[in-house]
C-alpha cells in the first residue's frame, strides 16, 4: 500500500506528556520518509518531491530546536542514566540531521545529490530516534514527575504551533559540549563558579520516597 | 559571560572544592529528610533563578485601555500568575573546620548549617501545608474542602478516625491510595503503639490508607492526602542551593537559598485532622 504524505502532528489542546508528543513526531517522520519512497517509486516529478519534502525538512529542524529548548535541559536536570551523555549524543545527532537537511536545500529535488542528502537525513534521524527512545525518553519517563512531563508537553506543543516554518528560527549547528554546559548552568545543575558540585543541591522531587 | 547562577558567588568563597563538596553533601542529606512537602506535592521545576511566576492559566479583565485610547470592541485582559517567593537562610562555617576537611577530617562540625537546613525546610513545609499569606500561598490545610476531623492523642482511636476520613474522601470521588502526613509527636505515638495481638498501629494505618504514614516536622496535627498526580504543585525556580555572602579571618558566611511557590489544584484531595 502506498503511503500518502500527511500534515505534521498538531496539538488539539488536550494535556499531553512531552514524551508522547516527541513520539508522535517520530512516527510521523517514519511515515513521511516511507511516503517519499513511494513517490520515488512512482517517479514523481521535481515539484511533487519538493512539495513533499518541504514540510518534513521544516519539522525535522523545528523538532530538534524544540527538543533543545524544552526537553533536553530538563532531562539534564532530572535524568539519572547519564543524561549528559544522552544529551551530547542527541545534539550531535541533531547537527547531523540539520547538515543533511540543509544540504538537500542546495539541490533540486529528485537529483542524485538531493536524494543522497535526504537519505543522509533519514539515516541520521533513524539513529537519533532509536537512541532517544531507548535512552533519553525512557530515562525521563522514569525520573520526571508527571506534572513536569505535562508542563513540558504544553510548551513543546505551543512551540510547534507557533513555528509552522523555520522562519526566524536558528537552525544552525550547536556545539554539544557548550550546549550541555549552558543548559546545566541555566537549570542550576552546574555553576561555572561552583567547584565540582554545581550550584543547586539537586534535591528536586521526593515524591514516592 | 554572566549566567543566572552567578548570583550565588560561590567562586568568591575561600572554600576549596573538597570542602564545598562536604558542605553540599551535608546540606543535601539534612534537607532530603526534612523537605516533607516534596513527598506529597508534584514538583514542577526547577525553572532556574530567572523563573518568576507560576501561571494560573486565568485572566482578569482590565478596566481600561491605555490613557487616551478608545477602540470600539477592544477588550484588555491581564494574565493571573502566582509570583515565586525567595527564601535565604544564613549560616556560617568555621575556616578552621574547612582546613580540617582539606586535611581529611571525616567528622566536620556543621551545626550551623544543620540549623539552617532545618529552618529552610520548615519554611517550605509550613508554606505548603499551612500557607504563607505574605507570599500569596494558600496551604493544603487552608484549601481543604472538608471540615477538620479530630484525631486527638488517643492512639486507640486512630484506625477508626483515619478510616472515617478515608471514607469521606472516597465518597467524594477521591480514590486512593492515601498518605497520612503527621507531626513528629503524632508519628512517634503511632510507631510506639501496638494493638491487641501485637499488630503494629503503623501497619494497620498503612493498610487503611493504601499508602504511608509520613513523619512531617512543621505540620500541625495531621493531614490526609490523596497520593496522585496533579492535586498539589510546587513550582520551583532555584532549587535549594548554597551561596556565599562574605568571610573574615575565622568564619565564612554562607546561605541556603530557594525560590518557589505552591498551589492547591484539587482542594477535595486533602482532609485535616487536628
Amino acid at each position: 500500500m502506498r503511503n500518502a504524505m500527511t500534515d505534521p502532528p498538531r496539538n488539539d489542546g488536550a494535556p499531553r506528556d512531552i514524551t508522547e508528543l516527541i513520539m508522535d513526531d517520530h512516527v510521523w517522520f517514519r511515515q513521511e520518509f516511507a511516503a517519499l519512497d513511494d513517490l520515488r517509486a512512482g517517479q514523481a516529478d521535481e515539484a511533487e518531491l519538493a512539495a513533499a519534502w518541504a514540510p518534513l525538512a521544516a519539522r525535522l529542524d523545528l523538532h530538534a530546536v524544540a527538543e533543545e529548548e524544552i526537553f533536553y535541559p530538563k532531562l539534564l536536570r532530572v535524568g539519572e542514566e547519564d543524561p549528559q551523555d544522552e544529551t551530547l549524543d542527541a545534539i550531535g545527532d541533531h547537527n547531523d540531521i540539520r547538515d543533511a537537511v540543509h544540504q538537500a536545500a542546495d539541490h533540486r529535488a529528485g537529483t542524485d545529490q538531493w536524494w543522497a542528502a535526504v537519505r543522509a537525513a533519514r539515516v541520521a534521524n533513524d539513529e537519533h530516534m532509536a537512541e532517544e527512545e531507548r535512552d533519553a525518553i525512557a530515562d525521563f519517563k522514569l525520573q520526571a514527575p508527571a506534572a513536569l512531563g505535562l508542563e513540558l508537553g504544553r510548551r513543546f506543543a505551543q512551540y510547534l504551533d507557533d513555528h509552522r516554518t523555520t522562519g526566524g528560527v536558528d537552525t544552525s549547528d550547536k556545539d554539544p559540549e557548550a550546549y550541555v554546559r549552558g543548559a546545566e548552568e541555566d537549570e542550576g545543575v552546574r555553576s561555572p563558579d561552583a567547584g565540582s558540585s554545581g550550584s543547586s543541591l539537586g534535591i528536586g522531587s521526593l515524591k514516592g520516597r | 559571560m554572566t549566567t543566572v547562577t552567578d548570583h550565588l558567588l560561590r567562586s568568591h568563597a575561600p572554600i576549596p572544592t573538597k570542602a564545598w563538596q562536604a558542605i553540599d553533601d551535608e546540606a543535601k542529606e539534612r534537607l532530603s529528610s526534612l523537605l516533607v512537602a516534596r513527598q506529597v506535592a508534584d514538583w514542577n521545576g526547577p525553572g532556574g533563578w530567572a523563573h518568576d511566576a507560576h501561571s494560573l492559566g486565568r485572566t482578569d479583565r482590565l478596566s481600561a485601555l491605555p490613557p487616551g485610547m478608545t477602540v470600539d470592541g477592544a477588550e484588555a485582559r491581564q494574565r493571573r500568575v502566582l509570583p515565586l517567593a525567595e527564601i535565604t537562610v544564613p549560616f556560617t562555617v568555621s575556616r578552621a573546620e574547612i582546613d580540617d576537611i582539606q586535611r581529611g577530617a571525616l567528622d566536620p562540625d556543621f551545626d550551623d548549617l544543620d540549623r539552617a537546613a532545618r529552618e529552610a525546610a520548615l519554611i517550605e513545609t509550613r508554606a505548603v501545608f499551612h500557607g504563607w499569606p505574605a507570599a500569596g500561598i494558600v496551604g493544603i490545610t487552608e484549601a481543604s474542602s472538608y471540615p477538620s476531623v479530630e484525631l486527638g492523642a488517643d492512639c486507640s482511636r486512630y484506625p477508626t478516625v483515619v478510616a472515617v476520613a478515608v471514607d469521606k474522601l472516597r465518597r467524594n470521588g477521591i480514590e486512593g491510595p492515601y498518605d497520612l502526613v503527621i507531626s513528629p509527636d503524632g508519628y512517634t505515638r503511632i510507631v510506639e503503639t501496638a494493638e491487641e495481638g501485637g499488630y503494629l498501629l503503623l501497619d494497620h494505618l498503612a493498610t487503611i490508607l493504601g499508602g504511608s504514614v509520613i513523619w512531617a516536622p512543621g505540620v500541625d496535627g495531621a493531614v490526609l492526602v490523596r497520593r496522585a498526580e496533579g492535586d498539589f504543585i510546587i513550582d520551583a525556580g532555584q532549587d535549594m542551593s548554597i551561596g556565599y555572602r562574605h568571610h573574615d579571618a575565622d568564619t565564612v558566611y554562607l546561605y541556603l537559598e530557594e525560590s518557589f511557590t505552591f498551589r492547591v489544584v484539587e482542594p477535595d484531595a486533602a482532609l485535616v485532622l487536628t
